[in-house]
């Protein structure tokens, strides 16, 4: 409808209105999803720079496979060369057993108890003992029958008392049961009275056997035979 | 871009010795040592040269600080090879035994072993064992070369994406202050039992061998 003259012009129609309003909103979206990209760009890039320079602990698997190096012939025969032959003991600290192999064969298998690992410190004088089982190899020193044994100080501490002056006092002839295989520095594997403790970590570093297991080990345990303790 | 699979330099070189070459140096000694086999998977502990124990291993891996893409040249390891640890597993506890004052022994002399006493006795003793569950079955030592030995029941794999999100932090801490610098480390697998079996060897002094058992390697001619 034409606008009578010397009035403003009539507004565009509603429908150019709102295809207008439209585009308007349009381009406005395209702009927020511009700014939207531009901001997740930026946050990734962040983040990965912030990984490049980052470092992970993590595990690789190690894969050695590749790996052939090998060994001279020369250096496996002077390997097998310091292998036991004959006779020998192993004891396995940890699971109380004692084993005695011979020729590379086991010949018996048997309970045993080992260091119970306690720290015993003496009031005089801060001295400590420390109840381990040694580890690595020894050699049968000395092989006794009806051993008598002659209580160290720490054999009396535990107790409570004053170790004693005279030496009659520190003889004990039935603690250490019908046989003895020494191994030097105090360590002796020995009978027990405690045959029900057999299989537990209760000793002073000693390894203790049942009789009839200390009966069979003693009779064919040479001297020298090495024992290997772990 | 690069993925996760590309390696910047070889996990595991191998070194211009054989396993028995330097298993032999170790059973020069009367003491024990570890041998690490990474190819059978297997721990063993030996002397003189005779295995006395053999743990099977789960798994066994090299934990290091490693890029998002790529592997640091530092996670490398020649093999076979001989590590001394320095600083051994952390005590577990020992039970301490401390009497405050002595009695004189002359007030008890003349007691012979009776049921009653040598029951005390077993009992007194049966206090002081060590029970194995109370032993640790994970657990680290250092090494002299500043690589830590790890004992635990699994190694985790890691995702890319828990990859990815350790990386970031790392790098926002990167930011502020220096570098976490956390050291390499061997990791091994094993069950609770067989961890808690060798903790007790895991000591300052203990060589580990790490290496194919030289029983299953190729002889080569000399």
């Amino acid at each position: 409808m034409a606008s009578e003259p010397g009035l403003p012009a009539l507004p565009p129609l509603i429908a150019d209105l709102e295809a207008a309003a439209e585009a308007e909103r349009r381009r406005h979206r395209r702009h927020g999803w511009i700014a939207v990209a531009v901001a997740v760009a930026v946050i990734a890039g962040a983040i990965l720079a912030l990984a490049m320079k980052g470092r992970a602990y993590r595990a690789l698997p190690l894969d050695a496979r590749a790996v052939t190096s090998s060994s001279s012939r020369y250096a496996l025969r002077r390997l097998a060369a310091y292998e036991p032959h004959g006779t020998y003991i192993v004891v396995d600290t940890y699971s109380n057993r004692l084993r005695l192999f011979r020729h590379g064969k086991l010949q018996r298998q048997a309970v045993c108890s080992t260091g119970s690992g306690v720290v015993l410190r003496d009031p005089r004088d801060g001295h400590i003992w420390v109840f381990d089982t040694p580890t690595g190899e020894r050699r049968v020193q000395r092989k006794v029958k009806n051993p008598v044994w002659n209580k160290p100080d720490w054999a009396f501490i535990e107790e409570g008392l004053k170790p004693p002056h005279r030496s009659r006092d520190r003889v004990d002839d039935f603690s250490l049961g019908d046989y003895a295989l020494y191994l030097g520095n105090g360590y002796i594997i020995h009978g027990t009275i405690f045959q029900t403790l057999l299989g537990r970590p209760i000793t002073h570093g000693c390894i203790r056997l049942g009789d009839k297991d200390l009966d069979y080990v003693y009779h064919h345990t040479p001297l020298g035979t090495p024992v290997f303790l772990f | 871009m690069a993925l996760a699979g590309a390696l910047a330099a070889p996990l595991v070189a191998a070194s211009t010795r054989g396993t028995a070459e330097l298993e032999l140096s170790l059973a020069r000694k009367p003491d024990l040592y570890i041998l690490i086999d990474p190819v059978a998977r297997t721990l063993e502990v030996k002397a003189r040269g005779l295995s006395l124990d053999t743990i099977g291993l789960a798994d066994i891996a090299l934990l290091s600080e490693q890029p998002l893409f790529g592997r640091s040249k530092n996670s490398s390891i020649r093999l076979p090879v001989v590590w001394t640890i320095a600083h051994g597993v952390p005590g577990h506890g020992r039970q301490m035994i401390a009497p405050s004052k002595l009695r004189a022994y002359s007030e008890t002399r003349g007691e012979a072993a009776t049921p009653e006493s040598l029951a005390a006795a077993s009992a007194e003793a049966k206090k002081h064992e060590r029970e194995s569950g109370e032993l640790p079955t994970r657990f680290h030592a250092e090494f002299e070369n500043g690589w830590y030995l790890q004992v635990q029941q699994s190694i985790a794999a890691s995702s890319f994406w828990h990859r990815l999100q350790a990386t970031v932090s790392d790098g926002w801490h990167r930011l502020f202050r220096p570098p976490r610098g956390r050291p390499p480390a061997l990791a091994l697998a094993m069950s609770a039992d067989d961890a808690r079996s060798i903790q007790h060897l895991i000591r300052p002094g203990m060589k580990i061998l790490i290496g194919p058992d030289p029983a299953n390697e190729d002889a080569g001619g000399h």
